[in-house]
């Protein structure tokens, strides 16, 4: 064979090995360039280990997102100047990532401890929470404000330099004393394992544990995860030109998942019914995919949703909003001073 | 006075010489530049995605404001695997390699020096046909491999998720090369004017038969081979509509049944040619 075919050969051989030899080491190690949903944010060792339900959102990636700025120009102007104004904060410009847990409480509940890293006005921010009703106190060289609401004991604190941790005062504690190290949520076998099902990609995800004793205290009043026999849980969305949904629920046995995915097909089925005169619906409708396999265990389900079709759901939700009032996150009432009036309260009123 | 008559040569060893022979003949010739042109048009476009992709918001929107289709990486290389490869470039690559393993022979009026040498006529077929399976893998395989490591990363995708689908994508491509090559060896064995036949076959034949219900869709290559393309494909939603608005086969049938169908089509072919190539005479034009 001639030294020129010789080399060609080896040059072609060798791309294909190399190829080869390098897809298959990536396999081996999960992935070379993992999605940025699956990698572990690092915040993650702000969250406890005994968290059940770890969410996060790449708050950044979301607002540069093209869908972001579509749905930017529908909002109304007045949605967020006051926010704005007390606390120096705009979301879609000084929030870049969001983690948020659950974590069991003695009580039997859930308590949540949010982490954001962004650009914040650090004294405003305490300053406001004081002017709240917050008491300053300072632990492990950290400033912790803290107040109470209703039975709760909440409180805010910057674990480091941008990055704040709000939430129930026992997890903002935990949190700057995970500053230094020690056992995070990334020791939790179960929601690191749910977490790598996370579709990859996702800007925005959230993953739980439901089959626990103590898990479920977070979820909505009427919704039972347990009637359901759902063990676990894990939700990916990928933001971008549109949405893109994947949500899998893991189940303890083939009958529950049979039974759940009967379930689901028979609510698509119902609203694919009622989806005739509503065209947007019915596109979200048809980009679902249920899949449920013996065996597995899961049932997943994605759906796309094209820009216009959330457009029109945004659009809807703040035509419902507008009727409800308007969508401005209030702050808590600063606290009534002796020989002051609580603002808001009828002046006719007799003094208790 | 004669000398020693040459010891005529083994099937095995035969084929094997005619391999070596023909491999740099056809490595050189102005068809594989053709068809290195065709495998890079891929390259090119994996590589203009990646550009534009570190460029631009990682979206593919519908037409005129259309339904928005958001596709990963794996999702578009399983779509560029299944429209350039499999549905034009491997059948293009049987039809000009397969079809001119005797027939250029016959039109350069070489035959008969093959013929004379002290081998079995079946093995110069043979030879001439593992040349082309190694001449064509050498041009597209590595073309495959540099799109899937440009493209599959792209938004959010992985690489390592994505290699089982490689492989298959590479076999599959492989056996895609050994069925149209065999059946094209056999209508270039056969035929006098066998390119235009197999265009025809490739250009008319199939894209217009599978739109017939019937069986007649039984009758092509590209059936069966695309009812193992979505065992291979990654099987993203995305990738799902595309291909359920591209698909023309349907339904597909069982991946078994696939296999069945494209290693008798390759046996009854191959073998056909290697037995018109022994027993046929071929009258060379003046």
């Amino acid at each position: 064979m001639p030294t020129r075919t010789c080399c060609v050969c080896i040059g072609a051989g060798g791309v294909l090995a190399a190829g080869l030899a390098g897809g298959f080491a990536a396999y081996l190690q999960g992935g070379l360039p993992a999605a940025a949903a699956q990698t572990r944010p690092d915040h993650f060792r702000y969250v406890p280990a005994a968290a059940h339900f770890v969410a996060f959102a790449d708050v950044r990636a979301v607002v540069s997102s093209g869908l972001s700025g579509r749905l930017e120009g529908r909002r109304p102007e007045e949605a967020e100047p006051e926010f704005e104004t007390r606390t120096g904060i705009r979301v879609a410009r000084d929030i870049e990532q969001a983690v948020a847990s659950f974590a069991p409480s003695g009580s039997g509940a859930a308590d949540l401890l949010v982490v954001l890293s962004g650009q914040f006005d650090q004294r405003r921010l305490e300053s406001l929470a004081v002017e709240h009703g917050g008491t300053v106190t300072d632990h492990a060289g950290h400033t912790l404000v803290s107040t109470t609401v209703g039975d709760s004991r909440l409180a805010m604190a910057f674990v480091e330099p941008g990055v704040l941790a709000v939430g129930s005062e026992e997890l903002v504690v935990g949190a700057i004393e995970l500053v230094d190290g020690g056992d995070n949520v990334t020791s939790n076998e179960r929601l690191m394992t749910l977490l790598s099902t996370v579709e990859p990609g996702s800007n925005a995800w959230a993953v739980g544990e439901l089959d626990r004793p103590d898990a479920g205290g977070w979820m909505p009043q009427g919704l039972d995860a347990r009637a359901l026999r759902v063990s676990a849980f894990s939700v990916g969305g990928r933001v971008n030109g549109g949405i893109r949904l994947t949500v899998r629920a893991e189940t303890p046995d083939d009958a529950a998942s049979q039974n759940l995915r009967d379930i689901l097909q028979g609510f698509l089925a119902l609203a694919r019914m009622q989806a005739d005169a509503e065209p947007e619906v019915a596109a979200i409708l048809d980009s679902v995919r249920l899949h449920a396999a013996p065996g597995e265990h899961f049932v997943s389900l994605s759906m796309a949703v094209p820009a216009t079709t959330v457009e029109w759901l945004w659009d809807r939700a703040l035509a419902g909003a507008g009727s409800a009032g308007p969508m401005v996150p209030e702050l808590p009432p600063p606290p009534v001073r002796p020989g002051e009036r609580a603002p808001g309260r009828d002046d006719a009123a007799p003094p208790r | 006075m004669t000398g020693p008559s040459p010891r005529a040569l083994s099937f095995g060893r035969a084929a094997a010489r005619v391999f070596d022979l023909s491999l740099g003949e056809m490595l050189w010739s102005r068809r594989t530049l053709f068809m290195a042109l065709v495998a890079g048009g891929p390259v090119v476009i994996a590589v203009a995605l990646r550009i534009a992709a570190s460029s631009t918001a990682a979206r593919f929107t519908g037409a005129t404001g259309g339904p928005a289709f958001i596709l990963g990486g794996p999702d578009i290389f399983g779509l560029m695997i299944w429209a350039f490869y499999l549905r034009f470039t491997v059948p293009v690559l049987g039809v000009f390699y397969g079809t001119s393993l005797i027939a250029d022979e016959v039109e350069d009026r070489t035959i008969t020096y093959l013929f004379t040498r002290p081998v079995p006529r079946g093995a110069i077929l043979v030879g001439k046909y593992l040349a082309y399976l190694a001449c064509s893998s050498i041009v597209i395989l590595p073309s495959v491999m540099v799109v899937y490591f440009a493209v599959v990363p792209l938004f959010g995708g992985r690489i390592g998720a994505g290699f089982p689908s490689l492989v298959a994508d590479l076999a599959l491509i492989g056996l895609g090369l050994a069925v149209y090559g065999a059946a094209f060896a056999y209508v270039g064995a056969r035929l006098r004017r066998p390119l235009l036949s197999g265009l025809l076959f490739v250009f008319g034949w199939e894209p217009v038969v599978v739109l017939v219900p019937g069986y007649m869709k039984n009758l092509t290559v590209a059936y069966y081979l695309q009812g193992l393309v979505p065992h291979a494909a990654p099987q993203g939603e995305a990738m799902t509509l595309l291909r359920s608005a591209l698909q023309t086969f349907e339904p597909a049938p069982a991946a078994w049944v696939c296999l069945l169908a494209l290693a008798a089509i390759w046996a009854v072919t191959l073998g056909a040619a290697v037995r018109t190539v022994g027993r046929r005479e071929y009258l060379l034009e003046r």
